[in-house]
């Protein structure tokens, strides 16, 4: 009727399909460098739930990616190496600071939420900078060991099979975000974002359903983190930088923000190129930074913006 | 007491240093309303740049007058070829001045490497001077009286001037202005150009000092950000007093705490979040 | 009974009175015009009783209840709806979705997030009635940014009906409709049943008396004069007001 959720479950099964059959054919490095993709493309589709869909341009969101992080390494390496604690510690710590950074940025609007978002991420940035006795301080933490977690058979300690537990949380994560952003919470996240007076109007909580939105973002955010210190096995207060939070943002604009798969297009597609682009040439960043300007200038609908665009001109009928 | 005197004098000095630095970026929010992330690559330019007059020419004073107005004439046709197209889209504009900002990172690099260069600072200002029993340089007191007279021609040309008043105008109602006739994006341009041509000086200014290295941008844009964020965004006022508190601060910080390095600038710039979101002297 | 008794309500703009003193009051089924020339406050006057603006001074009772505190999402759950002088709609989701967030409003399941909205089939049911009744059916598919406006403004007022409502503010229905939109809406609102009280603002005279029982016209933030159409029609003063002194 008017839901194309079985269409994008098939997508996201053939997604699935693909990576599967493509991490069987191709070396370890391939490998992890899928299993990267998928945790920016999981990045990318939390942050995409604020800035796509409720219209709140979240600028500092890696302090959440980075929160995860932290929070699972410091406990894995102080207090209980166990896997799911660990995701349980980095998921939970991430979700709480989405609380209280939402509960100060919706205090602002416009540039100023802008500002703030970032003021925000960089305060943490700087502690994880900083407070060297817990965090290490600009050295990292270095000494993360996937090795001995296993899960239904899955040796953590083998690229693949990580690459095999990351696809499945990565899969579980955005049909679980497929259906939030299809459900009465998502919808009215998208009113918002089209007008909020006339959702409050109508009779929606508007600032209660935003920073449950920070929430949801946040946990999904977080959950990508802890994903990210196991995948590399260290943590550096980069992750919680204004680069990544530029980055993950440039992702989503590039593959279209407010739908689905933009989010996820976009992650791979930076992912891979920027791996590719830095093994031909020093200046990736220089490249990166040209792909910024021509997004935001020619395709600033993202590439499912474009796509759109051609099917209503190609296809006939009403533009 | 000679201990407190000179880190008084260093955090003023470098108070007005991040002066020069933020006043543009806090008058181009005002006016144009944005937050240009690149505001760090003006400094970063402007040192680069100073080098390299300086190693072409052998005269700090050149280096001095010259780069920062390169600096403002890169500003210029980067506004007004790229930063124009996406006015009033805030993200678009973060998004773009990111891009510069990358840009001019990789490209400083790509021409002047990775290892971290200093200026040199004329004879004339190798002495130092005797203040209650310790040494301070003359540099540093050159560069506070540079950045305290800018802030005085700053805040004479905004307040006591046409130009000033139509500046204050525009930070207002941008609309109304362009309604009576004033050519807005002529006066955009020179903002833009004034915060870029003081962030390139602060840049030339800071090189005897703190020299300039791959990653200068971020870290100053850091600052910036603090200062405008403390002070208040689109305030001259707040630029003024949030550089001297930044300045202070930072200072403070580094001589009695130095483990908490970055830490001591963003505890304040947490409680201002938390507690006035536009900062001290922000309009809302 | 009384649907709505504004008592001395003023709503000052830094220095400028934009509502002075007003009060009003509605009785349930009424339907009441609010007429007075450009600036005389009718919006601000809607806004206040809509809860978009807080009153300086004076209190709003919606149904015998005190709301002058309540922000205007908890007015929507009285029984309160509006429509907006400007259209406030939700330009790049369909007509279909805008019309499903209006009837979502005060839905129990309205913060559910594990289950697609399709799942909830009652609602979908309402929502489908709802465009049914008002005639949007076949437009429903359609992205609201690329209705015409006479669409825009009908599916507005039928956002405002959605979950029946007991007062209808309706600010400026008929402007810049042409005239057979504009016999459309009139026959919409003639249409309501009396369970739904309706306070319109309007500027076309003709709409105005053919739909209002009473009328309040407004002048500088202060009501100048109340009665039925045929005692306004004939009050000179009225006609100073819009039209300036005849010499």
């Amino acid at each position: 009727m008017y839901t194309r959720t079985p269409v994008n479950l098939a997508q996201l099964a053939l997604l699935a399909a693909a990576l599967l059959i493509a991490s069987k054919a191709l070396s370890p490095y391939w490998v992890g460098l899928m299993t990267e993709a998928m945790i920016w493309a999981l990045f990318a589709l939390s942050l995409d739930i604020l800035l796509g869909h409720t219209g709140l341009p979240s600028l500092g969101h890696a302090a959440y990616y980075g929160m995860g992080a932290y929070a699972a390494a410091i406990w894995f390496l102080r207090v209980d190496s166990g896997f799911w604690a660990c995701l349980a510690v980095g998921t939970g710590a991430a979700t709480l600071l989405a609380a209280l950074y939402g509960l100060l940025a919706l205090r602002t609007v416009g540039v100023y939420f802008l500002m703030i978002t970032l003021a925000l991420a960089q305060v943490l940035w700087a502690i994880f900078y900083s407070w060297r006795s817990v965090t290490n301080g600009d050295d990292g933490i270095r000494d993360i060991n996937r090795d001995n977690i296993e899960f239904v058979g899955l040796r953590f300690g083998e690229t693949g099979d990580y690459f095999l537990f990351v696809l499945g949380v990565f899969l579980l994560a955005a049909v679980a975000i497929l259906v939030i952003l299809r459900s009465p919470f998502g919808y009215t996240l998208r009113g918002i974002r089209e007008s909020a007076e006339r959702m409050e109007a109508l009779g929606y909580n508007v600032w209660l359903y935003k920073l449950l939105a920070f929430l949801v973002s946040g946990a999904f955010a977080g959950l990508a983190g802890v994903l990210l210190v196991f995948n590399r096995n260290y943590v550096s207060p980069e992750a919680a930088g204004v680069v990544v939070s530029a980055e993950v943002m440039l992702m989503i604009i590039l593959g279209g923000a407010g739908t689905l798969f933009g989010p996820v297009i976009g992650a791979f597609a930076i992912v891979f190129l920027s791996h590719w682009v830095s093994s031909i040439t020093e200046r990736w960043n220089l490249i990166l930074g040209v792909i910024y300007v021509l997004v935001v200038v020619f395709a600033p609908q993202g590439v499912t913006g474009l796509a759109a665009r051609w099917r209503r001109l190609g296809g006939g009928g009403p533009a | 007491m000679s201990f407190w005197l000179i880190q008084t004098l260093n955090g003023v000095s470098f108070g007005m240093l991040l002066f020069l630095l933020s006043a543009g970026l806090s008058l181009i929010f005002g006016l144009m309303r944005i937050i240009n992330l690149a505001h760090g690559s003006f400094y970063l330019l402007g040192a680069y740049l100073g080098i390299g007059i300086m190693g072409a020419t052998g005269s700090f004073w050149f280096a001095l007058a010259f780069a920062p107005v390169a600096v403002a004439g890169i500003s210029v046709v980067l506004q007004r070829l790229l930063l124009d197209r996406v006015a009033g889209n805030e993200l678009g504009q973060v998004l773009m001045t990111f891009g510069f900002l990358l840009i001019a990172s990789d490209v400083s690099l790509w021409i002047w490497g990775g290892a971290p260069l200093m200026l040199e600072k004329p004879r004339v200002f190798d002495a130092s001077v005797e203040l209650a029993g310790a040494a301070f340089p003359v540099y540093r007191l050159m560069i506070t009286a540079v950045g305290m007279a800018a802030a005085l021609g700053l805040w004479l040309l905004i307040e006591r001037t046409r130009i000033g008043a139509i500046v204050r105008a525009g930070v207002d109602d941008s609309e109304m202005v362009q309604g009576i006739g004033v050519n807005l994006p002529l006066m955009t341009s020179l903002v833009f150009a004034l915060g870029a041509l003081l962030a390139g000086l602060s840049g030339v200014l800071a090189g005897p000092i703190l020299g300039v290295y791959p990653g200068a941008d971020f870290a100053v844009v850091m600052f910036a950000f603090a200062v405008v964020v403390i002070g208040g965004l689109g305030s001259l006022n707040g630029a003024f007093w949030g550089s001297l508190f930044v300045g202070l601060v930072d200072n403070f910080g580094k001589a009695m705490f130095p483990e908490f390095a970055m830490f001591t600038i963003f505890v304040p710039m947490a409680i201002v979040l938390a507690v006035r979101p536009t900062g001290i002297f922000g309009k809302a | 009974m009384s649907a709505l008794t504004v008592h001395a309500a003023s709503v000052t703009f830094g220095g400028l009175s934009a509502v002075d003193g007003v009060s009003l009051e509605i009785q349930a089924g009424e339907r009441r015009g609010l007429l007075g020339p450009n600036g005389a406050g009718k919006t601000t006057l809607f806004n206040l009783i809509g809860g978009q603006v807080p009153v300086d001074a004076g209190n709003v009772r919606l149904f015998d209840e005190d709301v002058t505190l309540l922000p205007a999402r908890e007015r929507a759950h009285r029984g309160l709806a509006r429509t907006f002088q400007v259209t406030k709609l939700f330009p790049n989701l369909t007509l279909r979705e805008n019309a499903m967030l209006a009837v979502q409003a005060i839905y129990p399941g309205r913060y559910s997030m594990h289950r697609t909205v399709f799942t909830y089939r009652d609602l979908q049911r309402r929502v489908d009635e709802l465009l049914e009744t008002w005639g949007l059916s076949d437009k429903a598919g359609a992205t609201v940014r690329h209705l015409s406006y006479g669409d825009q403004r009908q599916l507005e007022i039928v956002m405002a009906l959605a979950n029946k409502p007991r007062l209808l503010l309706l600010d400026e229905p008929t402007a810049g409709l042409s005239p057979a939109e504009t016999t459309l809406v009139t026959g919409l609102v003639s249409l309501l049943p009396r369970d739904v009280t309706v306070l319109f603002i309007e500027h076309d005279m003709d709409v105005a008396f053919q739909i209002a029982d009473r009328i309040s016209v407004l002048n500088q933030g202060r009501i100048v004069a109340e009665g039925n159409p045929v005692e306004i029609r004939a009050d000179a003063r009225i006609r100073e007001i819009y039209f300036g002194k005849v010499h």
